[in-house]
């Protein structure tokens, strides 16, 4: 067996070739999920306050207040991931984790991994920053209504 | 290291193992080439007939009081036209588009399951066949393609027809679902070696988000559509008010899918433009992360989105600005697309050909499409004109804007990679103008109709509104787009007759698949070259050359069958070698199985449709029988010096990942089931139930443990036989088969305690959870019994690592659901 299908086969039995993947790939649509799980919150909550409680003065401020800390909680959430996210970029935009241009010109000179090498060094670190302020974005402007309108106000209801 | 074989001699090689049969074996072909060209083709057809509906329902219009068609064959043309346009034409022609490029561009040899490709098409054949043998008998659907019930219910619907939509729509859908698995799959996992995710050409990006949605975003009508079915064929209630139904259950199952669907239609549209423009340009897309990430934005905003069809059913404010919000949001990521494709032209050096005018006519009718999408994002005008020609001239404008024109685009474009021949372009030219000048003189004046108030889906007017005239220009602009259409085909054909030959690489494009000579060889490339950027062949002009005489991977064909490179997903490393299967019958038996399904169940030969259901599945039990590798594949020589493994020796095997897509395809419907308990238990009226189902705790104990002990085996048996640890691993396996029967056992106990189902909505969604988790069990013992067989058949070596990785991830996954499933059985026969 060559020292190239020993070195293969060696990375592959040790971490197994998608395990990194599917954990970064997870952490890049983290902002939009949180987006998604933010936006079914405030629709659900806001649908159940509804139909459970009587649209009293005292129950609206309680479902705004409920609403407001659903949005908030979100935004921190986001705000926290980007900033993590830019930590992230800013270290690895030093230098020594900078990797090398990827030529790549040469068709069957360098190795697969090091022109690889790009994705994890920084595509990756910089779409899911962009989807992290992307998210923010979206969750700032889906909850921004729960400022100005009112709790359970439309043609069916009372309020 | 082996010899590195003749150029000549490869590609004969080579020829012989992927060239597909020919006659009408042909039909047994399942090579990515084969199956692409199948769908657009029938996706052609399907957009023919849609067309003629479309003249059919202008007729109709184009003056007051029209006596060309009645009410009722007048509802069946527009219900078949947005059914046929939506399901049968826009889809599978994008899918058709993914399924021929994709391999080509991303440097594999063909799809990750060409069998399941091939039975994707035969189910879209079969299904649309249903609806269109309806339309012929007059049978056809009849309540709009919405459906939108209680029109669409028994009641007021008796006949047979919407049956038809259902059966018909249902079936065409399970093809895209099978598509959507082979998509994501092949993105993730089969591409050039180096050809990290930032390197993929950017339709594989918009082609993978499109597919993603297309399996959270299905599901949710096939789960209405089954209920809406069960409700019609055996009165269990669920949009039926008086006995614990709600209408509005339908509508938010329908727009689940529905909005998403225009999304799941324009991004790879999309795609296919940022593809293209660069060319034409010469110089790569500006802001390809940009445009990335607002693929994926938009993915995830677009199921945000449905209620904003639903402003008027009496939804709280607060509420419908929430949807209003992310409606308007959605147009930030749009707009990015569109400013990288104005910078991509601004500061390249254009090009102007054929294709490109079809993409500026792209370029205005879209941006009117999102600008009125805008406005009908903003809740007080939507009031106003909801239900009205507004809203068809705004889906129009976005639809046939946002894909038929990149669609006409990217016909001309591939047209010399396809049929070997270039377009010219007087014929083609004209053909745009006719269509471009028809579709706005169709389309802009019903904007001025719906303003003025003209409903939709009313089949005729008086001529006191004063709507004649704009309705006439409607009509004319119609019959001008229709014969634009025709010139465009009559064109194409032409060319693909008498056309020039097609050199290769014509338009002096960057990506991959312009390395093949044209039209391609059935193998796709003698050798697969390592990929340095997005552009390889503005990068390298001598690959094309290079591949062809086998000076790259996969050139040494020591094993016999059918190989591609497997890679890691992130960075494209090389990591095993992937066998895909040679032609076969199977998919089109199981098809013709599938369709025998659905057809005794839409005639109500329910005995005769249980047995078409088992033979599918003894099918599908065949089908993965024969793919099975009987012993161990020796590693594979990938390029000199590198072995890598067979793919069933390897973890993130295609078929792993394509289970894991099943699994989020099969858990969005287990979620919209249990949004639908809880949604009918807390807003339907006329609850709660008359009787709850009687869950003895013992019972509730022994089916909690039968789920514990099946997905913890299924689990455990994955571990033991990563370690080759044969009786261990048989041993958990057979534990997961017995405890998924006796989970059976508990299950059909609580069926024969559950209420009578047409008694109330709660029964009827306890008959139906408990049925559809037994189906999880059964789907769990009819694995663990085929992992069982291979491994005593395979002279006794302990289960493959694919199989037992398999059924840990099915199992562990069933179990899961089941929790859930009952969790909200319980949630709805709780007392308030």
């Amino acid at each position: 067996m060559t020292p190239a299908t020993t070195d293969s086969q060696q990375r592959h039995s040790k971490t197994g070739p998608d395990r990194s993947g599917r954990y970064r790939l997870w952490r890049v649509l983290m902002g939009p999920i949180i987006w998604t799980l933010c936006f079914v919150a405030l629709y659900g909550a806001h649908g159940l306050a509804c139909l459970w409680l009587a649209p009293t003065h005292t129950g609206t401020v309680g479902v705004k207040t409920a609403l407001l800390i659903i949005w908030l909680a979100s935004l921190l959430l986001v705000g926290f991931l980007t900033w993590r996210s830019l930590l992230r970029v800013r270290g690895q935009s030093s230098p020594q984790h900078n990797p090398s241009p990827t030529s790549g010109s040469t068709p069957s000179g360098s190795h697969p991994d090091e022109r690889a090498s790009s994705a994890r060094g920084a595509f990756l670190p910089r779409l899911t920053i962009m989807l992290d302020v992307s998210s923010w974005i979206a969750v700032l402007g889906t909850g921004l209504p729960v400022i100005f309108l009112r709790i359970c106000a439309g043609p069916l209801f009372s309020s | 290291m082996t010899q590195a074989r003749h150029p000549i001699a490869l590609h004969h090689t080579l020829a012989k193992l992927w060239t597909p049969p020919s006659g009408w074996r042909g039909w047994s072909a399942v090579n990515h080439t084969s199956v692409g060209k199948r769908f657009m083709l029938a996706a052609l057809v399907f957009f023919v007939i849609g067309g003629v509906l479309a003249m059919m329902i202008r007729a109709q219009l184009g003056s007051s009081q029209s006596a060309f068609m009645d009410a009722d064959q007048y509802a069946q043309v527009f219900t078949m036209h947005g059914t046929v346009m939506m399901f049968l034409f826009a889809i599978p022609m994008l899918e058709g588009f993914g399924f021929y490029l994709l391999p080509k561009m991303l440097g594999a040899r063909d799809m990750a399951f060409p069998r399941l490709g091939a039975y994707s098409w035969w189910c879209y054949l079969f299904g649309g066949t249903i609806l269109i043998v309806a339309m012929v008998l007059g049978l056809a659907p009849d309540s709009g393609w919405f459906m939108y019930t209680p029109l669409s219910s028994k009641q007021f619907a008796p006949g047979i027809n919407n049956d038809m939509w259902l059966i018909g729509v249902t079936f065409a859908e399970i093809s895209a679902l099978c598509g959507a698995v082979e998509l994501i799959t092949t993105i993730l996992k089969m591409r050039a070696p180096g050809m990290s995710l930032d390197r993929m050409p950017i339709l594989a990006w918009y082609l993978l988000v499109m597919a993603g949605m297309i399996l959270v975003g299905f599901p949710p009508l096939i789960l209405g559509s089954i209920l809406l079915e069960l409700e019609r064929a055996f009165g269990l209630p669920f949009y039926t008010v008086e006995l614990g139904g709600d209408n509005l259950l339908w509508q938010h199952l329908f727009w689940l899918f529905g909005h998403p669907e225009v999304y799941i239609i324009f991004l790879p549209a999309a795609g296919l433009i940022s593809t293209m423009l660069p060319t034409f340009a010469q110089r790569p897309l500006v802001g390809y992360i940009w445009v990335v990430n607002s693929a994926i934005i938009m993915g995830f905003l677009s199921f945000g989105l449905w209620v904003h069809h639903m402003f008027t059913v009496g939804i709280p404010h607060l509420s419908l600005s929430f949807f209003s919000a992310a409606s308007m949001l959605i147009a930030i990521p749009t707009g990015i697309q569109f400013f990288a494709w104005i910078a991509t032209l601004w500061s390249g050096k254009v090009v102007l050909r054929l294709p490109m005018l079809y993409m500026a006519g792209f370029f205005v009718i879209f941006l009117i499409g999102g600008l009125t999408g805008v406005m009908v994002a903003l809740v007080p005008f939507n009031f106003q004109i909801h239900d009205t020609h507004f809203v068809v001239a705004h889906f129009h404008y976005v639809l046939v804007g946002g894909m038929v024109f990149p669609i006409l685009a990217a016909t001309y474009y591939w047209m010399p990679l396809i049929w070997g021949r270039v377009p010219s372009g007087p014929l083609g030219t004209t053909a745009f103008w006719l269509i471009f000048a028809g579709f706005n003189l169709t389309f802009f004046p019903m904007h001025l109709t719906g303003l003025l108030g003209m409903t939709r889906r009313t089949y005729t007017y008086s001529p006191e509104l004063g709507w004649d005239a704009l309705n006439l220009a409607s009509s004319i602009g119609g019959f001008l787009q229709a014969i634009g259409f025709a010139v465009f085909l009559l064109d194409v054909v032409l060319h693909v007759r008498l056309g020039r030959g097609a050199p290769r690489n014509p338009w002096g494009a960057g990506t991959l698949e312009w390395a093949m000579a044209t039209p391609p060889a059935p193998y796709n490339f003698s050798s697969i070259a390592p990929v340095g950027s997005r552009e390889p062949l503005w990068e390298n002009p001598s690959l094309p050359a290079e591949m062809a005489a086998g000076k790259h991977w996969l050139s040494n064909l020591e094993q016999q069958g059918r190989q591609t490179l497997g890679v890691d997903v992130l960075t494209g490393r090389p990591t095993m070698v992937i066998f895909v299967p040679t032609p076969a019958w199977l998919p089109l038996y199981s098809g013709l199985a599938t369709g025998g399904f659905f057809v005794s169940v839409l005639l109500k030969w329910y005995t005769v449709s249980l047995l078409f259901a088992l033979l599918t599945v003894a099918l599908f039990v065949c089908w993965a029988w024969t793919r099975a590798p009987r012993e161990p594949h020796l590693p594979v020589e990938a390029y000199p010096g590198v072995q890598l493994p067979h793919h069933t020796q390897s973890r993130g095997a295609p078929g792993w990942w394509g289970t894991m897509c099943a699994i989020a395809g099969d858990a969005t419907l287990v979620a919209s089931l249990v949004f639908g308990c809880i949604y009918l238990r807390l807003f339907a009226p006329n609850w709660p139930p008359p009787q709850l189902l009687n869950l003895p705790w013992p019972w509730a104990l022994f089916l909690g443990a039968c789920l514990a002990a099946m997905g913890a085996s299924a689990a455990w048996s994955r571990s033991v036989g990563a370690q080759g640890a044969t009786a261990a691993s048989r041993t958990t396996v057979a534990i997961c088969g017995a405890a998924s029967t006796a989970g059976l056992l508990g299950i059909a106990f609580l069926i024969a305690q559950a209420p009578p189902a047409t008694d109330h909505a709660y029964a009827a969604a306890v008959l139906v959870t408990l049925v559809y988790l037994a189906i999880h069990l059964f789907i769990v013992l009819l694995m663990a019994a085929f992992v069982l067989c291979r491994s005593y058949v395979n002279q006794g070596r302990a289960p493959l690592l694919v199989d037992t990785s398999i059924l840990a991830a099915w199992g562990v996954y069933s179990a899961l659901a089941a929790v859930l499933l009952l969790a909200g059985l319980l949630f709805m026969g709780a007392r308030p």
